[in-house]
């Protein structure tokens, strides 16, 4: 067990390079996770947009109505005056949607004229525009249909106010919805993001580390002498991935045990063990790979370049920054190459379980196995990587 | 003082020379941000402007007396389920409650709808497809009461009622204004090159190592030279930017031709931008190996630590983290040096006015020229007794 050894000792010696590493990824974990499972992009309706509404048209009833209602269903932002302003609120995101209603907008809205518009500003991408639209011509549109039908004068300012006050009524229905799970599902929720992070961290984490100490046996004279040796490269690599595996272990239980502590009150629910299950098989997937990779790498500067191309590339492919779902056909195929996609796939699986039968479970053994099948991989490739070298030059 | 002037040039060249020699440093370099592009673009893909293509949302619904009877309901459901293009619903009809449910565990519908007195909905969890399907079934009840209190409002009015639904106005519109929009999705492609930037920090530090004597060959045969120590650490440090500034470059070209994003204004101002985002990552790295006295170990992790924090809170893996911050701590914005470098593309792309550019490249010359003076400080004059 000499190269074990040897591994223990550069372990050691290394030990404050790899803690850095250690507890910069955790951070992210805990950073990430809290701010996502906080603003849970899936949530759709019942996300509220920071919204600012200028109002040039206050005191009439159908603009007053609006501002009252899009205050109610988002959070309003105290309006600017401004252009810079308003530039600035966007640029910064303290206002994710601005919406101007023009002087007369109210007695040109009810007279059916409808020669005003609104004038909406927004960052592109996000789904505050999708959502707040919507709301805008909801409200409107049933206020449409109020006066529209009813006939209602402009000046007629007593019935305005009465049907801003039905329409607010009326749009505050809501279906009644049944959750057909027994368990809740909000709480469990949020760890989810934890463990999906967790393999983004996992993963640059190993193949930060392993790639360290793997480099001390690539140097000139140490592989040299170590080729001389008796011991047959299996073996030699065989005690090298174990020593590995130490470390790997090591980070996998730190990383664990402070997600476990920040959820006590998930430990009695089956499915965190499922999910720790899972981690541990996408541990030593990332294992195996960090090993290949430290096989192929030298150079400093290469190496957090590859841990990051690997590591951010293949976790923004497989969907643990971006929800699988956003995500298109093609990119999902291109990304089911990568073990990160399998997964999220069983994290994501994991989350809606309800019983634990067989076959229940059935396809989130499926993923671990290809996660299985990938550390398989990786590591067969290592080691021939390793022969062929071995009979190129000494 | 020609021959001085001689003496930095052939340093220099030799220092180009030295680092492009470096394969497989110079090929990650380079490589690494644009592969990086590549996934961003991929995944991005389908995230474009301002809708993203859903998924048809696939729903049951229970069959009983109530929902035959419920004409109207029937027929928006199937004209949310015929639409032009994409329909946002696949309905499923279901016999009895036992197997809508057994098909809401198969994962074959997103929820079921029981007609009644009123809708209810059974759903396994949240999602985005049950908000869709949610959104659906509440407006239609809002409608529906609304209807309701016009009739009883004015019985008359039940004849327009149908008439006026029909009618379609278009409420809002987009603000048109020379300005550009703001965009989330530009934030990762600023926030890859703040990284990239900062990745000069490896660079930098080598350099450091290169010319102190207890820490390289070739730093001891340096410093036996009769060359002032400012003129060696120019002289590489100058040829080390002028390699990031290149690569940078080179991303930018690819970002703006291969992915089309967006880099307003003149070239001239995107160059400035570049080079001193270049600077400021190589005079960052230059600091780290000057102030840690340990193995290159060490310094890799802190400039790899720090580098990937920079880059995560500017904006790296989640836009919103950002924002988030900044909102927080608005001094955040100038003071982390990711966030001021992809603010300086942003504040480019996004005002016309240069005022902010131009705080922004300023504050990354200072930062850079604070950190050089720092190092020169703990560098000046060192002598060794043994090495």
């Amino acid at each position: 067990m000499q190269v074990f050894k040897v591994l223990m000792k550069i372990i050691k010696k290394n030990f404050s390079v790899l803690s850095i590493y250690v507890i910069v990824f955790f951070f992210f974990v805990f950073i990430l996770g809290s701010a996502m499972s906080s603003e849970d992009p899936t949530g759709y309706s019942d996300m509220k947009s920071k919204v600012m509404i200028i109002n040039n048209d206050a005191g009439e009833g159908v603009s007053d109505g609006l501002e009252e209602y899009l205050g109610l269903t988002g959070k309003a932002v105290k309006p600017v005056k401004t252009e810079e302003e308003i530039r600035d609120a966007l640029f910064s995101a303290s206002a994710e949607y601005i919406i101007e209603i023009p002087e007369g907008f109210s007695d040109d809205f009810v007279s059916g004229e409808h020669a005003l518009t609104l004038e909406t500003r927004s960052v592109a991408g996000t789904t505050d525009k999708i959502r707040t639209d919507m709301l805008v011509d909801k409200y409107l549109e049933m206020f449409r249909i109020y006066v529209d039908s009813l006939e209602v004068e402009p000046s007629d300012d007593a019935q305005i106010a009465k049907i801003a006050g039905m329409v607010s009524d009326d749009l505050s229905l809501e279906t009644k919805v049944v959750t057909t799970t027994k368990t809740a599902v909000n709480p469990f929720e949020s760890i989810t993001y934890y463990f999906k992070f967790l393999s983004y961290s996992l993963l640059s984490v190993l193949i930060l580390g392993v790639s360290t100490m793997i480099s001390v046996f690539a140097e000139r004279d140490f592989k040299n002498r170590l080729m001389c040796s008796p011991k047959p490269s299996f073996a030699v690599n065989l005690q090298m991935l174990l020593g590995n595996l130490c470390f790997a272990v090591a980070a996998w239980v730190f990383f664990i045990v402070s997600i476990l502590f920040t959820f006590i009150d998930q430990i009695g629910d089956a499915r965190t063990w499922l999910l720790v299950i899972n981690t541990f098989v996408f541990t030593l997937v990332a294992l195996s790979l960090s090993f290949l990779l430290g096989q192929l790498i030298h150079s400093d500067n290469a190496r957090s370049a590859v841990a990051n191309v690997v590591a951010l590339g293949s976790c923004f492919l497989g969907g643990v920054f971006v929800p699988q779902m956003f995500i298109s056909d093609t990119v999902k195929r291109i990304a089911s190459f990568t073990p990160s996609f399998w997964y999220v796939l069983a994290v994501e699986e994991t989350k809606d379980l309800e019983s634990f039968g067989w076959k229940d479970l059935e396809s989130i053994i499926g993923y671990l196995g290809i996660q299985i099948a990938f550390a398989v991989a990786f590591l067969l490739i290592a080691m021939v990587i390793t022969r062929q070298r071995k009979r190129k030059s000494i | 003082m020609r021959g001085e002037n001689i003496v930095f040039w052939h340093l220099f060249t030799y220092r180009i020379k030295g680092t492009v020699r470096d394969v497989e440093t110079i090929f990650w370099t380079l490589a690494f941000p644009m592969i990086m592009a590549t996934f961003f673009g991929l995944v991005f893909s389908n995230l474009t402007g301002d809708y993203v293509e859903f998924e048809t949302v696939n729903i049951g619904i229970i069959e009983s007396e109530a929902y035959f009877e419920d004409a109207q309901f029937q027929s928006s459901l199937k004209e949310a389920s015929q639409g032009e293009g994409k329909p946002l619903f696949d309905v499923a009809v279901f016999a009895n409650e036992d197997e809508a449910l057994a098909a809401l565990k198969n994962k074959e519908i997103s929820g079921y709808v029981e007609v009644g007195d009123e809708l209810v909905m059974n759903v396994s969890g949240t999602g985005f497809n049950q908000s869709i399907v949610k959104t659906f079934l509440d407006w239609y009840a809002q409608m529906n009461s609304a209807v309701n209190s016009i009739i009883e409002e004015n019985p008359a009015a039940a004849m327009r009622i149908q008439d006026v639904m029909e009618g379609q106005v278009e409420y809002t519109q987009e603000k048109q204004t020379d300005m550009k929009k703001p965009d989330s999705m530009i934030t990762y492609y600023y926030a890859l090159i703040a990284m990239t930037c900062l990745y000069g920090a490896f660079m930098g530090m080598r350099e450091v190592t290169f010319v102190q004597a207890n820490q390289s060959a070739q730093g001891a045969r340096q410093s036996v030279a009769p060359t002032h120590k400012l003129k060696v650490f120019a002289s590489s440090l100058c040829a080390v930017t002028l390699i990031q500034f290149t690569s940078i470059l080179i991303l930018i070209m690819f970002l703006a031709f291969v992915f089309k994003v967006e880099f307003a204004g003149q070239v001239g101002y995107i160059l400035l931008a570049s080079f001193a985002g270049c600077s400021l990552g190589v005079s960052f790295g230059a600091l780290v190996s000057a102030i840690v006295k340990k193995r290159d170990g060490v310094k890799v992790a802190i400039i790899i630590s720090v580098s990937m924090a920079l880059s995560f809170a500017a904006g790296m893996m989640q836009s919103s983290i950002k924002f988030a911050l900044e909102r927080t701590v608005p001094a955040l914005a100038y003071l982390l040096p990711g966030n001021l470098i992809a603010n300086t593309f942003y504040s480019l792309y996004y005002y016309d006015s240069f005022d902010r550019y131009f705080l922004n490249v300023a504050l990354m010359f200072a930062m850079a020229g604070v950190m050089y003076l720092v190092v020169f400080m703990i560098m000046r004059r060192q002598q060794y007794a043994s090495i």
